[in-house]
C-alpha cells in the first residue's frame, strides 16, 4: 500500500484531511446559500464531493479493467 | 464595398502565408507581431457588419463586429500570441506558418456574419491544424489522417447544411437559429464535430497529444473553443445540447481518470469543459449564455497553460506518460508552479479565473430549477478537481523517479507566465472580465457562502483523492474508446468486404468462362472446320438430292 503513496502522498492525505476538518468547522460560522432542500443539509457540499468521488474513482476503476487496452493495441 | 476595415483574421493568415519566406528572425517576429497586430485591429472594428463581398448575387459580410464576437476574437489573439512566445524555440517553420493561419481562421469564424464566409474559415481551420499535428512526426502523421477525416466529414454536413439553410431561406445571415428543418439539424451537426460531441469525441484525444510540444498548445485553444462561439450565435437554447453537454462532462472526467499519457488526460479534460459549455448553451438564459462565453474565454487561457507545462515536460524530459514521470517538481520548480496555478484554475478554485465563471453555470441550471442537471454539474465539478489534482501530482510529485531535468528555455516560461498572471488577474479582478461579456453579468462571485462551498467542494474531493491514491495509480492506463469503430472495426470490415468481393468476383468470373467455354465448343462443333454445317459435300450426293426434289416435285404437280 505505502508504495503508492510515494514520499509525499502521506503528508498530502494528512493536509487535506486537516483542511476538510476546518472547512467543516468554517460552515459554522458562515452559512451557505442553496436552492435545492438536498443542498440544504450541513455541509452538503463536503459530503456529496466526498461521496460523488469516491463512487465515481471506484466506477472509473472498474471500468478501467474492462476498457483497458494495451499501450501498443494500434501499432500492431 | 470593403471600407477601410483589415478582416484580423485574414491579417493573420496573410502573416502566415509570409512567414516560411522570411529568414528566421524576422519570420519569428512576425509570429509575435501579427497577433498582437490582429488583437489592435480588433477593437477597431466598427459595431455590426463591414467588409462586404458581393458572391453569386449575394453579400458576404466577412466582418460582424459585437460584444460576442469580440470577446472570443480577443481570446483567440492572446491565445495566438502567448502561444507564440511558447513556441520560439519551434524549430519547425511549417509548424509556425500553419499556426498563424489556424488562428487567422479560427478568429475569421468569429467575426464571419453570414454562412459562407463562416464555411470557408472553418474548412481552412481544418486544414491548418490538420498540418499543426501533421508536425509531431511519424506518430502525428497518422493521428493528424484520421483528425483530417473526422473533420472533412464535419465540413460535409456543415456544408450540406449551409446548402440548404440558403435554399430554403434564401440568405446566408449567420444568426440564432430555430432548430425547424433538416438543413439546420445538419449545421448543428457539423457545429457539432468540431465541439468533440458523441460518437466522436475521440478525435480530441486522439490527435492532439500527438502534435508536437508546441503544436497542442494551439490546437487545445481554437478548434473547440470557436464550435462554441458558433453554437452560442447559432443555437442559444437548444434543449439537445443539455444532454449532448452533459455526456462529454461525464466522458471526460472518466477518460481522463484512466488515461496514462499527460497531454491525453488534459485533451480529455478539453471535452469535459467544452462540454460544461455546451450545457450552458442548452440553458440559454441570458446569464447562461454570457456564463458559457466567459467560460470559453478563461478555458483558452487556463488550458493553454496546462498544456504549455505538459509540452515544457516533453521538451525537456522527452517523456509523455504519468509512469515515467514523478518527482520533477526539485528540478522544475517553476514550471510546477505554472502547472498548479493551471490546476486550481481549471478546478474554479477561488482567486483563479475558474472561479470567476464556473460557478455562473451552475447557479443557471440552478435557476432555471435543473435540479439533477445542478447535481450532475457539482459532482462534476468535484470530479474535476480529480484529474486537475492528477496531472501535477503524478508528474511533479508522487515519487521521485530519479529523473533529473532543467527548466524549459526563458521564452517558453514567459508565455506561462503570462497565462498564469491572466488566469489569476481574472480570478482577482473578474469584473474586468463580465464587462466585457455580450450580456449584462450580475453576479458576485466573491461572498463568504461561495467562497466556502467551493472549497468545501474541492477539499472534499482531494481527500477522495489521495484515500483513494493507490487505485488511481493502478488506473494509469490506455483506454478502448469509440474510435475503435474507424480504427480498428471500420478497416477490418473494408479488407473482409474486399476479400469477400474478391472472392465472389472469382466464382462469378469461372462460371461465366465455363459458360462462354461450353457454349464456344458447341458453335466449334456445329459450324467448325470439321462441323456438320461446314463439311464439304460430294457432287453425288447433291446430284442425288435434286433428283430426288424433281421427281417429288412431279409427283405434287400430278397428284394436284
Amino acid at each position: 500500500m505505502s508504495k503508492f503513496y510515494g514520499a509525499w502522498g502521506k503528508t498530502a492525505l494528512l493536509v487535506f484531511f486537516l483542511l476538510a476538518a476546518l472547512l467543516l468547522l468554517a460552515e459554522l460560522a458562515v452559512p451557505i446559500y442553496a436552492k435545492f432542500p438536498i443542498a440544504q443539509t450541513f455541509g452538503f457540499f463536503a459530503w456529496y464531493a466526498f461521496a460523488s468521488c469516491m463512487a465515481l474513482i471506484v466506477l472509473c476503476w472498474l471500468l478501467g479493467l474492462i476498457i483497458r487496452r494495451p499501450e501498443d493495441y494500434y501499432d500492431r | 464595398m470593403t471600407g477601410s476595415v483589415v478582416p484580423p483574421g485574414l491579417l493573420l493568415i496573410f502573416a502566415g502565408l509570409l512567414l516560411p519566406l522570411l529568414p528566421r528572425a524576422l519570420g519569428r517576429a512576425l509570429l509575435l507581431l501579427a497577433p498582437l497586430g490582429a488583437l489592435w485591429l480588433i477593437w477597431q472594428l466598427p459595431e455590426g457588419g463591414s467588409f462586404l463581398v458581393p458572391f453569386l448575387g449575394y453579400e458576404l459580410v466577412v466582418v460582424r463586429a459585437d460584444a460576442l464576437s469580440r470577446l472570443f476574437g480577443t481570446v483567440f489573439a492572446i491565445a495566438a500570441f502567448g502561444g507564440g512566445v511558447f513556441a520560439l524555440n519551434q524549430t519547425r517553420t511549417t509548424e509556425l506558418a500553419c499556426v498563424l493561419i489556424y488562428a487567422g481562421s479560427a478568429i475569421g469564424i468569429v467575426f464571419a456574419g453570414d454562412l459562407v464566409t463562416l464555411l470557408l474559415f472553418w474548412e481552412l481551420m481544418a486544414i491548418a491544424s490538420t498540418v499543426v499535428i501533421w508536425c509531431g512526426g511519424p506518430a502525428g502523421q497518422k493521428a493528424g489522417l484520421r483528425y483530417a477525416a473526422v473533420h472533412l466529414l464535419g465540413g460535409v454536413l456543415l456544408m450540406a447544411g449551409v446548402a440548404g439553410e440558403v435554399a430554403a431561406a434564401g440568405a446566408l445571415t449567420f444568426d440564432a437559429m430555430q432548430l425547424d428543418t433538416p438543413a439546420r439539424w445538419l449545421i448543428l451537426a457539423g457545429f457539432l464535430v468540431n465541439a468533440g460531441a458523441p460518437p466522436l469525441s475521440a478525435w480530441i484525444s486522439d490527435s492532439y497529444p500527438e502534435a508536437s510540444w508546441s503544436g497542442t498548445v494551439f490546437l487545445a485553444a481554437f478548434t473547440t473553443k470557436a464550435a462554441v462561439y458558433v453554437l452560442i450565435r447559432g443555437f442559444p437554447g437548444a434543449e439537445i445540447l443539455l444532454p449532448v453537454g452533459m455526456y462529454m462532462v461525464v466522458y471526460g472526467i472518466v477518460f481522463a481518470l484512466l488515461e496514462n499519457n499527460v497531454r491525453r488526460i488534459l485533451s480529455y479534460s478539453i471535452v469535459n469543459q467544452v462540454g460544461l459549455m455546451l450545457v450552458a448553451i442548452g440553458i440559454g438564459t441570458p446569464l447562461a449564455l454570457a456564463a458559457a462565453s466567459a467560460q470559453a474565454f478563461v478555458h483558452v487561457i487556463y488550458k493553454s497553460l496546462l498544456m504549455m507545462s505538459a509540452g515544457a515536460v516533453l521538451y525537456v524530459t522527452d517523456k509523455r506518460d504519468c509512469t515515467e514521470l514523478g518527482g520533477l517538481f526539485r528540478s522544475m520548480p517553476v514550471v510546477t508552479l505554472f502547472a498548479v496555478i493551471g490546476a486550481l484554475s481549471i478546478s474554479a478554485f477561488p482567486l483563479t479565473s475558474g472561479f470567476a465563471t464556473k460557478p455562473m453555470i451552475t447557479d443557471a441550471a440552478a435557476g432555471q430549477g435543473l435540479e439533477w442537471g445542478w447535481l450532475l454539474l457539482i459532482a462534476a465539478s468535484a470530479g474535476a478537481f480529480l484529474y486537475a489534482l492528477k496531472f501535477p501530482w503524478f508528474v511533479f510529485f508522487n515519487r521521485d523517479t530519479g529523473l533529473r531535468a532543467a527548466e524549459p528555455p526563458v521564452t517558453m516560461r514567459l508565455a506561462m507566465l503570462l497565462f498564469a498572471a491572466l488566469s489569476i488577474g481574472i480570478g482577482l479582478f473578474p469584473q474586468a472580465l463580465y464587462g466585457l461579456l455580450p450580456y449584462a453579468v450580475d453576479y458576485e462571485p466573491y461572498t463568504a457562502g461561495h467562497v466556502l462551498e467551493q472549497l468545501q467542494l474541492l477539499v472534499f474531493a482531494g481527500l477522495a483523492f489521495f484515500l483513494l491514491l493507490p487505485l488511481l495509480s493502478r488506473m494509469l492506463l490506455s483506454t478502448f474508446d469509440l474510435d475503435w469503430y474507424y480504427r480498428r472495426l471500420g478497416p477490418f470490415l473494408w479488407r473482409q468486404l474486399l476479400a469477400g468481393t474478391a472472392q465472389v468476383w472469382g466464382r462469378l468470373s469461372a462460371r461465366l468462362y465455363g459458360a462462354l467455354e461450353r457454349l464456344f465448343t458447341t458453335v466449334h462443333r456445329h459450324h467448325g472446320p470439321h462441323g456438320i454445317l461446314a463439311r464439304s459435300w460430294p457432287t453425288g450426293s447433291i446430284a442425288l438430292w435434286l433428283t430426288i426434289l424433281l421427281v417429288a416435285y412431279l409427283g405434287l404437280f400430278y397428284l394436284g
